[in-house]
């Protein structure tokens, strides 16, 4: 009781001067360990962080160019180039002459490899266009107004070894070599060509406003594999000379540009204008589709590039909408290249300026002046190089470093207008099967979904934690503390997977199932635990000296177990009553609120499960190490103990059980295991209890592993780590300053 | 200093007293069938060596050991006449009737003004205007003679007084409750001789107004603070005089040894 404590004896040894420098060594040894492991663990943090950084760095650093001029235009060359194409190695080109030559040269050198005339004779070509993406088909109209179409094949021999490997052109024609008249007469001005696996479809335009339409069904024999085309063409005549032509992809929409600045949005099914949409107060220069053919990139006189596609309105109706403009230009625009594999293009001013953008970000990715007004220009498919023939000057080559063009601070954190989209969203999409598809890194919905499972989780675990821990610490009996803190401690160690596996294969269907049941027990177990603790307290003394002060838990457990069967089983007639029977289907089809199975509520129950131990047994052990002589002070004075506990000894705890709340956070913000498999991990942004989110950390897990090394997605991946470590670097710092502060106010003694 | 009841009218009627009380800590049993009768207004002070059971009883006539679940208590105490242990009884009323002193100073991590408050606040609600507060402040700071030292310091910490004016705050704060008993678990213990001369004084300027009991190990402190003397040993209260007797002529031997300082 009190604390003078009686002295034994003390023996005084004599230790030997050996001893003492032993022991010597042996502290400052112990303080080098010690020093170390402490440098040794910062060190690895800084290491982390450093890595992440390091891996994000290249998302935000500029493209990057190198021009090489190739050697002089040997005398082949000097006639003039209709259509270039570039194969993927960058070793051979492919090019289109006027007089009606298909060529492969080697890039280096410039030497002429094979040389075919596409229609023997030789005709004048009027226009030669690529069809979209990298399949090498090329159309190709002749002044007399017959069509060709023709593809440009690469195969790689390696029998030289891989650093030798030799490129082998081949010059194909997959329709046949014969030529279709769609324009009989002449006059063509306009191409467009797209081409899929079950239609080729062929657009020209020509002077006076006329347009031919030639749709191919593509028709596979079974037996032996051979395609056959059933042709149909159809005809359309406008009032205005067309400056340019492009189809979709899904060959439903056709697009005309005139000379005042509008696009004509038609209908492919009947030929008829849908909406004329006016892009610019000038003439419109040039026009192409973006990747994957949704999208209509058109140039003006004044060097804007206006994005637009088609949106789907109200009763199945499209309409054309602007979506974005990119002004990097100031001179007319010459040329529009789309990239083969990215939603990026590249275009030509009238002053001879290149610029690259990138649809989804938005911006302009690199600038550059060329020597010239290029003759002709290709993009490699992986748009890595530039191939330039000019008409005067000598050839050029352009090394393009541009590997993160999808990646701006607006495509990570604000809405865009994805294409398909109605308008613009918070999107993460970040792969598909195609190359044509438009990745969508918006961070903000994972960001949000963090936020969100994290603040379920906390709703469900603060006022169980913090009151039990208030609880246990300066009510319970001593030796059933000894029993309930290590209980819950263990349940900190209970890996997560399990929890994520019995809250997403056991909890969800049973919350499904029971969710009046469940959403009744949480108003009637606190409600009935304060009735009962009220009849408690109005019980005879005689009942009441059955349990000894600080063992009335024990009575709760089967008042819980009770108030738990009574809210499943006794739902019934009061879902009845009021929802018709079914609060589940009540919720979707009275309510208008959707209910996925995997849902916030099976998460905020199951990682509020999960943060449960660490906030009480930190929150515990700050309440319960308030020095006894506070509490002693207070009750003396005459204070209840539940005054004693809300005046003194909380305020005394608060900087510690605020330290336990923010590592409950930092725990459930990094959760991984539970989101994962109690969530239906779609990146939703909706604060509803019942649908699902993803989170950052969640995300990672998810798509790590499929992510290609070193690509914008990896990237992005390591990027949402970054932000991870750094809210959960804000959160710890701020909540220990937080803490300091509060320790300095109600510092005991 | 040995002969000072006779210099004082007392009100010899009893303050606390107890029949045939026993305490157990679980098995231990710490008092034995202690019967103590003290008297009202009186300042006495309880002697003996460590664990002899001086702390507990305090404790006992304070409730505060009824706390822990192991503790067991059988026999009867009264304060001011009444039992504490009765069914009609609240343990607030007892607490509010017996104000206790520890032997560490521990005061509130706030600040003084609030720690004197601390009570009066607990008991009226806080519904009193801030003129009367201010004059309970001002009068128990007075009555523990500490009110001119910290006067322009209320709202200070009050951890950041000396151990002895903590002191002072921590039985200044007894006195808005309006307690008739002051119970004091060796007050001196953490302060030096300047503070323990300090307190003492205080404990005498407070006699007469207060029935006080004080434990204390250090004898020379019985002998000067106190009009009336208990030795405790083992759990059972071995001699109960008057303090000037106790000391000159002690009943029984192991006072004498105690006293003399062969053990303890």
């Amino acid at each position: 009781m009190n604390s003078a404590h009686k002295a034994g004896p003390v023996k005084i040894a004599v230790r030997s001067d050996n001893f003492h420098l032993w022991r010597g060594r042996k502290d400052r040894l112990a303080s080098k360990i010690i020093g170390l492991g402490g440098f040794v663990v910062i060190a690895a943090v800084l290491l982390i962080l450093f890595y992440l950084i390091y891996v994000v760095t290249p998302l935000f650093l500029s493209a990057k160019m190198s021009r090489t001029v190739l050697t002089d235009n040997p005398a082949w060359l000097k006639s003039e180039t209709s259509f270039l194409a570039l194969e993927e190695q960058q070793q051979v080109a492919f090019r289109i002459t006027e007089n009606g030559s298909a060529e492969f040269f080697r890039l280096n050198g410039l030497e002429l490899l094979e040389s075919t005339e596409i229609v023997s004779g030789g005709r004048n070509v009027a226009v030669a266009m690529g069809a979209q993406g990298d399949s090498g088909l090329v159309a190709v109209a002749f002044e007399d107004g017959m069509v060709s179409l023709l593809q440009n094949q690469y195969s790689t021999d390696f029998s030289a070894g891989v650093e030798l490997r030799k490129i082998i052109p081949k010059l194909d024609f997959p329709y046949g070599s014969g030529q279709r008249e769609l324009m009989p007469g002449g006059g063509i001005t306009g191409l467009a060509l797209s081409d899929n696996e079950k239609e080729l479809v062929l657009a020209v335009a020509g002077t006076g406003g006329r347009v031919r339409f030639e749709r191919s069904l593509k028709r596979e024999d079974f037996l032996s594999g051979e395609v056959s085309l059933e042709i149909s063409v159809s005809a359309l005549d406008v009032a205005f000379e067309i400056v340019a032509i492009t189809i979709s992809n899904d060959h439903r929409w056709l697009y005309l540009g005139d000379e005042s600045g509008r696009i004509h949005f038609i209908s492919t099914a009947n030929m008829e204008v849908i909406q004329v949409v006016q892009v610019s107060d000038t003439i419109i220069t040039s026009m192409n589709m973006l990747l994957g053919g949704i999208s209509v990139l058109a140039g003006d006189a004044d060097g804007n590039v206006t994005q637009l596609f088609p949106v789907r309105g109200g009763g199945n109706q499209y309409s054309l909408k602007e979506i974005r403009r990119f002004e990097g230009q100031q001179a007319a625009v010459t040329r529009i290249v789309p990239e083969q594999r990215r939603k990026g293009f590249m275009t030509v001013d009238a002053d001879d300026n290149l610029t690259i953008f990138h649809s989804t970000a938005g911006k302009v990715v690199l600038t550059e002046k060329l020597s010239g007004q290029p003759a002709a220009l290709a993009l490699a498919p992986r748009a890595s190089g530039l191939l330039v023939l000019y008409g005067d000057s000598p050839a050029e080559f352009m090394d393009i470093d541009n590997e993160h063009p999808e990646v701006s601070f607006a495509s990570l954190w604000s809405k865009v207008w994805y294409e398909n989209y109605s308008g613009p969203e918070y999107v993460w999409q970040s792969s598909a099967s195609s190359n044509e598809f438009e990745p969508k890194f918006s961070l903000t919905p994972l960001a949000f979904g963090t936020l969100k499972a994290a603040l379920y989780a906390m709703l469900f675990a603060l006022p169980l934690a913090l009151m039990g821990a208030a609880y246990t610490a300066y009510f319970m009996s001593p030796a059933l503390r000894r029993m309930v803190k290590p209980a819950i401690e263990i349940m900190a160690a209970l890996p997560t997977v399990i929890l994520g596996f019995l809250a997403g294969l056991w909890f969800a269907p049973f919350l499904e199932e029971n969710l009046a049941g469940v959403l009744s027990m949480m108003l009637v177990m606190p409600a009935g635990l304060l009735l009962f603790a009220w009849f408690w307290t109005r019980a005879a003394q005689s009942a009441r000296n059955l349990v000894k002060e600080g063992w009335e838990p024990v009575l709760l457990l089967p008042v819980l177990v009770v108030l738990g069967f009574v809210s499943l089983e006794f739902v019934g007639p009061l879902q009845d009553m009021f929802f018709k029977g079914d609060l589940r289907t009540w919720l979707s089809h009275e309510a208008g609120i959707s209910y996925d199975q995997r849902n916030a509520m099976v998460v905020g129950c199951a990682m509020g499960f999960a943060v449960i131990p660490t906030i009480f047994s930190i929150a515990e052990d700050a309440i319960y190490g308030v020095p006894k002589s506070l509490s002693d002070g207070s009750l003396a004075l005459g204070a209840t103990s539940w005054q004693t506990l809300v005046r003194v000894i909380l305020p005394t705890a608060s900087p510690g059980m605020f330290s336990a709340v923010m590592i409950g956070l930092g725990r459930a913000v990094g959760e991984t295991m539970i989101v994962l498999m109690a969530t239906g991990n779609t990146p939703i942004m909706d604060w509803n209890l019942f649908e699902g989110m993803r989170t950052l950390a969640a995300n990672i897990a998810v798509e790590m592993p499929e992510s290609a090394m070193n690509s914008s997605h990896y990237r992005i991946l390591f990027l949402a780590a970054l932000v991870l470590f750094m809210f959960t670097f804000v959160v710890n710092t701020g909540a220990e300053l937080i803490r300091q502060r509060l320790r300095e106010k109600y510092s005991s003694l | 200093m040995t002969t000072r009841e006779n210099s004082t009218a007392i009100d010899t009627s009893l303050a606390i007293s107890t029949r045939k009380l026993n305490l157990w800590y679980g098995t231990f049993q710490a008092l034995f069938d202690i019967d103590l009768n003290i008297k009202q207004g009186l300042i006495t002070s309880m002697i003996g060596p460590s664990g002899c059971g001086k702390s507990t009883f305090l404790r006992t006539v304070n409730r505060i050991n009824e706390r822990m679940d192991y503790v067991r208590i059988s026999g009867e105490v009264d304060v001011m006449g009444e039992n504490i242990f009765g069914s009609d009884v609240e343990m607030l009323q007892v607490r509010k009737q017996v104000g206790m002193v520890f032997q560490r100073p521990n005061p509130l991590p706030i600040s003084i003004r609030k720690n004197i408050l601390f009570g009066h606040t607990i008991h009226t609600g806080g519904k009193t205007g801030k003129a009367e507060q201010d004059e309970i402040v001002e009068s128990a700071l007075k009555q523990v003679l500490l009110w001119d030292k910290v006067k322009d310091k209320l709202d200070h910490k009050a951890t950041t007084l000396s151990l002895e004016e903590q002191q002072k705050l921590c039985i200044a704060r007894l006195l808005p409750v309006k307690p008739s008993v002051l119970l004091m678990d060796e007050p001196c213990s953490a302060l030096d001789p300047k503070g323990t001369e300090a307190v003492e004084e205080l404990l005498w300027e407070l006699r007469g107004k207060y029935t006080i009991l004080i434990v204390t190990h250090n004898m020379a402190q019985a002998r000067r603070a106190s009009e009336e003397c208990i030795f405790m040993l083992m759990g059972k209260v071995i001699e109960h005089t008057e303090t000037g007797e106790m000391f000159l002529t002690p009943k029984h031997k192991e006072t004498t040894d105690y006293i003399e300082g062969r053990y303890g």
